[in-house]
């Protein structure tokens, strides 16, 4: 059977379709913009030292009634500039809501000084506030043991530790 | 329908034309059909291979490369870093020694100063600025750092981070990556040259190329030329096997056109670059100009001279045929017929050509295979890549991964472990020795330093990360661990008897341990089984503690799920690799807090933005105060017992903790231990896991003292967690001193635990009821 035109003429178009489907096909993704070599300029620079308050000290409330437990100091490296430049970075940071940026800062003072107990106190509190409560509740455990260690009042570690609690707890319960 | 047919002469013409129509009719028919069916089957198969293209060779082109950073030096005053290290890290990173620095990346050196103008560096937490600044030194350590600007001090700066690897980051692979813009002119002028003139110009297929080829095939009446062009060749070597057949050749064309139409000549190139076959190093293949130039001659591409890129170059067309070590006539005959092409094609100046061709072909020895030091641990950022980061985070191009590793500090163990085991070759029965080494900061669990192999940069078996091997005497801390988190049952004053035991199990079998020397030694106290590594006194200890419940502890501090429940656990019979170890010990470095390993700090892309990251992470696995008590009876060990050799090798990092470890026949040698700031394993032992004839002391404890020696290691705090004190006892009577005696060791005791006390400094017993077991050790001690 000889094909009518239309046929030959719907073949010809299924065809250009396919062929024009197959030449317009879509160029590869563009290739990737070259940054290397350019240095971007720091927006905020590390800001000098602040000397940082040594924290309260109390009496453990545990000690017998005849001992006298003398109030004990951060660790002798919270004292370190570097530390405490650290810290203070940290909390700008944290007023600004810059809270993955202060854990950092904060995981480099820690590396410095692991003793102080401050830092942790603060890191637990940067991860409670970007959600991460497991984390969190695991740091501020580690704060309390330092603070129980150097014999410093444990108290806003506590509250901090019951926060984190109650937020992992309502978010479990959700 | 059948054609009609017309009389009449005016219809002569239509009537000739309608007696021939049905066939023609018919042929066109078939004839359009074809046309049209192998239109669309050829239109669609171009589709098939197109997309073929474009899928893997995106999985090529963004996966080059990722850079691959070390940590960042970081300066402050205190810091353990001396004006050598200082100046080390500043020739790493490319800063120019002067007189006088004045522009940035220049610095000058003094008796006891450095002056250098810091580059700056986008870091994505906090940029480090551009600024010139002083360090001044002092015993090994930063003595001062000042803002010479503004002579401000400066509390803390970090330097940039050193780059140590270009990777794929998607796939382990074995290259040494290049990118376009760091190819040298020459190189790339004589590739095209020799191998595809008009590469820049056609389309990926060259038809004059081809039609020359073909014509010479002819005239020759065999394959002579390939008429290849580089991309056609970048197409066989990507996605085609290697037979020489024509629709292998013609699905070549329709792949090499697809790439260049979608992609730069710059891409193909580089990617080319990076992936031609160059040579064979056992099961290793040498793929790209840069991995082949470290390769044959040890230096980076760069660094080549115009010879050794021209041997190279000629080395495409055959790389076994070619290979200077295997055939130098060859190699040098190839690379001088290069030379002539180069100087043909204007790439290289005629007289510079005939230079060449009168040198000598110099090619280096196969020693670390032209591999960085820090192979083995490019193995664990790539395990680490891909176990934390998704897919479309490493499909970025141009990925930077800032990485923990101390390069100075890999460098060092790199070469403390074949330094150690050479040495330890030369006792009688020690011979092909491996081992492995992992360095890590407690604090943070930042690996440091990893080598899998003591060859390393071989790529090959990475044994810190892979070599799964009885652990011995180093599960003794976490054992004893389990008995001083009871503190009311438990103190290191404790005393059990070493003593034979048979212990038998579900199945029958009898198990019969003994110790190192093969005595018993009476009643011994925990601390002094300890630092003995006493095993009998550790299976009684363990027996007493009941099996299950010391291998239920050991799962929970994540030793393994598979910790097997059998009493020889007691003395190591768990399979770990010295990475896992290293793992497990962070919690007695910590004071109970686990804190898994790390090899990568962060991720950004290349506008140094960060992509996920993961930071410091712990978890609380072990009650802090019997922590202490093991960490105290390691400093012990290391003080007194089986690990007291580290006195003389590193008596300035003292108090160190230590534990050694020997499985069974001396198959496996251990260390494992820690300072304030370091912690480290080492395992010496044989591949085919024949006895070595070392024990954890003799073996392992080499090389690990050997890698800490460099690493600035500080000594143990002395610190205390609540509910812990120290006492003054007599360790040989096993009870405590009165407070204010000056007699005897001083150990950590749990306020718990209620030691017999000793009536006065001079060490009378007060309390009767122990007196048979005191008599036993003073019997002991005659």
């Amino acid at each position: 059977m000889t094909p009518s035109v239309s046929h030959v003429r719907g073949f010809a178009l299924g065809a250009c379709v396919v062929l024009v489907i197959g030449g317009c096909a879509a160029p590869g993704p563009s290739a990737p913009v070259e940054t290397r070599g350019r240095v971007v300029e720091p927006a905020v620079a590390l800001a000098p030292p602040a000397p940082v308050a040594a924290p309260p000290e109390a009496a453990a409330a545990a000690a017998a009634p005849e001992e006298v437990v003398p109030p004990v100091e951060p660790p002798a490296t919270a004292r370190e500039p570097a530390v405490q430049s650290l810290f203070a970075a940290a909390m700008q940071f944290g007023t600004r809501g810059e809270w993955e940026r202060a854990q950092a800062a904060l995981e480099r003072a820690v590396r410095l000084a692991p003793d102080y107990a401050d830092l942790w106190r603060e890191l637990a509190f940067a991860q409670y506030r970007q959600g991460a409560l497991e984390e969190a509740g695991h740091t501020a455990r580690r704060a309390l043991a330092l603070v129980r260690a150097a014999r410093g009042d444990p108290g806003p570690v506590v509250r901090l530790a019951e926060r984190i609690e109650s937020a992992r707890r309502a978010q479990a319960g959700d | 329908m059948a054609g009609r047919r017309k009389s009449g002469g005016t219809r002569g013409r239509s009537s000739r034309r309608t007696k021939r129509s049905p066939w023609r009719r018919t042929a066109r028919f078939v004839f359009l059909h074809l046309a049209l069916w192998s239109a669309l089957a050829f239109a669609a198969y171009w589709l098939w291979l197109d997309y073929r293209v474009s899928n893997a060779f995106e999985h090529r082109r963004w996966a080059l490369p990722a850079r691959v950073y070390a940590r960042p030096l970081e300066l402050y005053p205190g810091a353990a870093v001396d004006r050598a290290r200082l100046e080390a890290e500043l020739e790493r990173l490319g800063y120019a020694r002067v007189e006088t620095p004045r522009a940035v990346g220049e610095y000058s050196v003094a008796r006891r100063a450095v002056e250098f103008h810091a580059r700056g560096y986008p870091f994505w937490d906090a940029p480090e600025p551009r600024r010139a600044v002083r360090v001044t030194f002092a015993a090994a350590a930063v003595a001062g750092l000042v803002d010479v600007a503004t002579g401000a001090p400066v509390a803390l700066m970090r330097l940039e981070p050193a780059e140590i690897a270009r990777i794929n980051p998607r796939r382990y692979e074995d290259r040494v990556l290049l990118s376009f813009d760091e190819l040298p002119r020459a190189f790339v002028a004589g590739l095209v040259a020799v191998e595809d003139r008009r590469f820049f110009e056609h389309v990926g297929v060259d038809l004059a190329g081809l039609a020359r080829a073909l014509w010479v095939n002819v005239r020759e009446r065999r394959i002579a030329q390939g008429g290849s062009t580089l991309t056609q060749q970048l197409v066989k070597n990507l996605y085609l096997t290697r037979d020489r057949t024509l629709v292998r050749k013609f699905n070549e064309v329709l792949m090499a056109l697809s790439l260049e139409r979608r992609y730069s000549k710059r891409d193909i190139l580089e990617t080319y670059v990076n992936e031609v076959f160059l040579g064979q190093d056992g099961n290793r293949a040498i793929h790209g100009f840069g991995l082949a130039a470290r390769f044959y001659f040890g230096r980076p591409l760069g660094e080549l001279t115009t010879g050794e890129i021209a041997l190279l170059i000629g080395m495409v067309k055959g790389p076994s045929l070619y290979d200077p070590r295997r055939a130098p006539e060859a190699a040098r005959r190839r690379r001088d017929v290069v030379l002539g092409l180069l100087a043909d094609a204007g790439v290289v100046a005629p007289a510079e050509a005939a230079r060449m061709r009168e040198a000598a072909l110099v090619v280096r020895t196969p020693g670390d295979g032209g591999r960085t030091v820090a192979d083995a641990f490019i193995g664990l950022v790539h395990r680490q890549l891909g176990r934390d980061y998704s897919r479309e985070d490493l499909n970025t191009a141009g990925l930077k991964v800032y990485t923990t590793v101390d390069p100075e500090l890999q460098a060092a163990a790199g070469r403390a472990l074949p330094q150690t085991l050479a040495r330890l070759e030369q006792r009688p029965g020690a011979a092909d020795l491996q081992g492995a080494v992992v360095v890590a900061e407690p604090v943070s669990g930042e690996v440091l330093a990893l080598v899998g192999d003591r060859v390393p940069g071989r790529r090959g078996f990475n044994r810190a990360l892979d070599a799964r091997r009885p652990v011995g005497s180093v599960i003794k801390p976490f054992v004893y661990a389990r008995a001083l988190a009871d503190p009311a049952a438990w103190s290191l004053m404790s005393v059990v008897p070493d003593a034979a035991v048979e212990v038998t199990d579900a199945r029958g079998q009898v198990w019969r341990p003994t110790n190192f020397d093969g005595r018993e030694h009476g009643d011994v106290t925990l601390l002094h089984a300890f630092e003995r590594s006493l095993n009998l006194a550790t299976v009684q200890l363990g027996l007493r503690l009941g099996v299950d419940e010391v291998v239920d502890h050991l799962r929970k501090l994540g030793l393994g799920r598979d910790v097997p429940r059998v009493p020889a656990v007691l003395l190591g019979a768990v399979e770990l690799t010295p990475y896992e170890v290293a793992e497990a010990f962070t919690i007695l470095a910590n004071d109970g807090f686990r804190v898994p390993l790390r090899a990568i700090a962060a991720v950004t892309g290349p506008d140094n933005r960060k992509l996920t990251r993961y930071g410091l992470k712990q978890r609380a696995v072990m009650d802090p105060a019997a922590a202490a008590l093991v960490r105290f009876a390691m400093t012990r060990a290391v003080a007194a017992g089986t690990g007291r050799a580290l006195q003389s090798l590193l008596p300035d990092a003292l108090p160190l903790a230590g534990k050694t470890g020997t499985s069974n026949d001396h198959r496996d040698s251990w260390f494992a231990g820690f300072g304030a700031n370091r912690l480290a394993v080492a395992w010496v032992g044989r591949d085919d896991n024949a006895p070595t004839g070392l024990t954890g002391a003799s073996g392992a404890l080499r090389v690990w003292a050997a890698t800490m020696a460099q690493a600035r290691t500080r000594p143990v705090e002395p610190t205390l967690p609540a509910g812990v004190e120290w006492r003054r006892v007599d360790p040989a009577l096993a009870g405590a001193y009165p407070r204010d005696c000056d007699a005897g060791l001083e150990i950590p005791v749990h306020i718990e635990s209620a030691l017999p006390q000793l009536a006065d400094c001079d060490g009378r017993v007060e309390t009767p009821a122990k007196r048979g077991v005191v008599d036993r050790l003073r019997d002991w001690f005659r």
